[in-house]
């Protein structure tokens, strides 16, 4: 492997090389506070983002919602892998997503998840996937991570907050958390872990598109 | 009309040893001769050691140690055949069984099809070949002539009737396997079918009986008399009975494999492809295990549906040694034709959501594997199901809606009469009014309200009025 090759590796992030990112490597994730923190101004194609709310109903699926949407609309297939609870129809058409473009796989065992969240991440067919895995294996996430270069797609992981300290082989991690605010709507307060232009440590304060105004 | 015939000489052997993977256990089949058992088929490696068909069963015993024996089963024999005919379906539509190990079919209509004669012979050997048979083959304007050819076992080309008559003239009479008339015959100083082609016929028949006449005519077309069609199947159905158990999924690839390459023929004859494919695995006493394969689209290419059974059977552990296997076409439909079927098709490729989709079902089954989709019901839920991928109606209903839904609604606790959830909730948004389905028996009558967290979560919750009145969870707004 070159070093080209492997500096083009989306596991692999130089420092403050943020300018060197195409912008046909990214989504738009429809915030513009954080695309304007994310190398290329959106989320990284071909590569795993990790997605870590500390809690339950702060906005996290909506956070990716502009981009699963949109892609769609555009024709691509959407996947949402062992969701912790059902993926609300109504609400999902709201949020823009074309249904007929969306996939929601419910296995039994975490096994299968990462079977089927790496399946999906390498057919062509498919945007974007997301799922709520607890992986044990520890190549899991690597595999998920090779999975989406080979597809080109994007790969949202859902895991809790906790495992933040443990390593990851995902190009993006955010930490996400609930934050109160004096109007009426709380935030979501995106705290970026890792990417691949190093380390931000302001949190980018969001509403997400839900939220009652 | 212009005839292909194929032999199977081999048949008592292959129709058990074709499902083993294992071609270096030395084998043989054999069968009842008055008081005794004689050996009457042995695969190459009891061959090398010495064993001769017709030799007594025990004799062979002593010959090798580890030899399998394997009774001669008619009834295989006779599946293997059938089997054999539906995969053949894909030459010609009409096809006879000859009356021993063997198979006719008229391919005058199908050598465009095919490339030319040359090509289509090719294609006939190299299938007969991976189905796990060998054979010999003979073409000739009449079934008759091609199949006294190949059953002897040469294998001529000829198209046309010349060529056919200078062949036939040469044969010697033993040819006809008819043991009685050939002695007549050699009697009289005839020793090759053109010596009796020859000869005035009314003597013949004298001699002979007018059946050898009507025989000789057959085979040098003078009578045309095709041969009785074979009626196919509706639908694919074939079966494998295992000589020895198997009880690894891995194993079982091999016979299923001889299963779905006669499958693909019967289906390439129809110009379908299968939708859905139902396998039974039948241990040698029990239940059978069943298992289905759903397809995304028409599909025959037995690589791609031996992958996609592979992992379907990956899903589980085998209950007990299967013993038979059983293959059904449950569901096809039509395939778009190639004008050249040597091309193989429906060759994986990444970018189809189809072979996706397949793959998901075979592995996960298809209650595992969905689409959402919205339902003309006020009730939260009742107002979306799951749909099968890509089918997904919609119903506009605007009122905000949460991402997560709760299955069933979470009773929450109350402080004087107000909802709490680690602590008071704060209401942002609500009433929304929610009263329907008096007329299914499950009337609903909630006020649903948008509330906050003190750690800054968003719920969808909803007043029962009851009596008594209270407070339930029902989604996330995630």
């Amino acid at each position: 492997m070159s070093l080209e090759q492997l500096l083009a590796r989306p596991d692999i992030w130089r420092a403050g090389a943020q300018t060197e990112v195409s912008r046909e490597a990214v989504v738009d994730t429809g915030f513009s506070a954080l695309d304007a923190e994310l190398p290329g101004h959106g989320w990284p194609r071909g590569a795993l983002t990790e997605l870590l709310p500390e809690q339950t109903g702060i906005g996290e699926l909506s956070l990716i919602m502009p981009a699963l949407g949109a892609l769609t609309r555009a024709g691509h297939w959407v996947a949402l892998i062992a969701p912790p609870h059902i993926p609300y129809a109504p609400a999902l058409r709201q949020a823009g997503v074309d249904l007929s473009h969306l996939l929601v796989l419910t296995p039994n065992e975490d096994r299968d998840a990462c079977w089927a969240m790496e399946q999906c991440l390498r057919n062509r067919a498919i945007g974007a996937a997301a799922g709520w895995l607890t992986p044990r294996d520890p190549h899991a996430l690597r595999r998920l991570q090779l999975a989406a270069e080979a597809g080109d797609s994007l790969g949202f992981l859902y895991r809790p907050a906790a495992v933040m300290h443990n390593p990851s082989p995902a190009a993006l991690r955010l930490r996400l958390r609930g934050v109160a605010r004096t109007s009426h709507a709380p935030h979501m307060a995106v705290e970026i872990l890792k990417r691949r232009a190093g380390m931000l440590h302001t949190p980018v304060d969001l509403v997400p598109r839900h939220a009652v105004a | 009309m212009l005839w292909l015939s194929l032999y199977l000489p081999h048949l008592p052997l292959e129709a058990i040893a074709r499902t083993l993977a294992d071609p270096a256990v030395p084998l043989v089949v054999h069968e009842a001769r008055g008081a005794r058992r004689v050996v009457t088929a042995r695969n190459r490696v009891a061959a090398r050691a010495g064993i001769q068909p017709g030799m007594p069963l025990a004799t062979a015993q002593a010959m090798t140690d580890g030899l399998r024996l394997h009774a001669r089963t008619p009834q295989a024999e006779a599946a293997a055949l059938q089997g054999l005919a539906h995969w053949a379906g894909q030459y010609t539509s009409w096809l006879s069984l000859a009356d021993e190990a063997g198979l006719n079919l008229e391919i005058a209509g199908s050598l465009k099809l095919f490339g030319g004669l040359e090509s289509l012979r090719r294609h006939v050997r190299q299938g007969i070949d991976a189905l796990g048979y060998r054979c010999r083959l003979a073409v000739a304007p009449t079934a008759q002539a091609a199949w006294m050819f190949a059953r002897n076992g040469l294998s001529p080309v000829l198209t046309d009737r010349e060529r056919l008559r200078e062949e036939l003239d040469a044969m010697p009479v033993d040819c006809l396997r008819q043991p009685e008339a050939a002695t007549t015959l050699k009697a009289m100083g005839l020793h090759r079918l053109g010596d009796c082609r020859r000869l005035p016929r009314s003597g013949l028949a004298q001699r002979l009986g007018p059946h050898f006449i009507a025989d000789l005519d057959r085979l040098y077309g003078l009578r045309q008399e095709p041969p009785l069609r074979f009626v196919a199947a509706e639908r694919y159905s074939g079966h494998l009975v295992l000589p020895a158990p198997i009880d690894q999924v891995d194993a079982l690839q091999f016979p299923l494999r001889r299963l779905l390459m006669e499958l693909e023929g019967f289906l390439r004859g129809r110009g379908q492809g299968a939708l859905r494919l139902g396998l039974s695995l039948a241990p040698e006493d029990g239940a059978p295990h069943r298992v289905t394969l759903g397809l995304a689209g028409p599909t025959r290419s037995p690589q791609r549906l031996l992958a996609l059974f592979r992992e379907r059977l990956a899903r589980e552990p085998l209950p007990a040694p299967v013993e038979r296997l059983d293959l059904q076409a449950i569901e096809t439909a039509a395939m778009e034709e190639h004008s050249q079927p040597l091309f193989r098709e429906d060759t994986p490729r990444d970018s189809d959501i189809g072979m996706l989709l397949e793959g998901l079902f075979a592995r996960l089954g298809e209650d595992v594997v969905h689409g959402v989709g919205e339902c003309a019901d006020h009730r939260p839920e009742w107002a979306w199901h799951f749909t099968s991928p890509g089918t997904a109606a919609v119903f506009a209903q605007d009122s905000q809606r949460p991402l997560w839904l709760l299955p069933t609604p979470r009773r929450l606790a109350q402080r004087q009469g107000r909802p709490a959830l680690d602590g008071e909730l704060r209401i942002l948004d609500g009433p929304e009014r929610i009263q329907s389905g008096w007329w299914d028996g499950r009337p609903v009558r909630r006020d649903y309200f948008i509330a906050c967290t003190a750690a800054q979560a968003l719920l969808w919750i909803f007043r029962d009025p009851g009596p008594p009145p209270a407070w339930y969870l029902h989604g996330f707004f995630a």
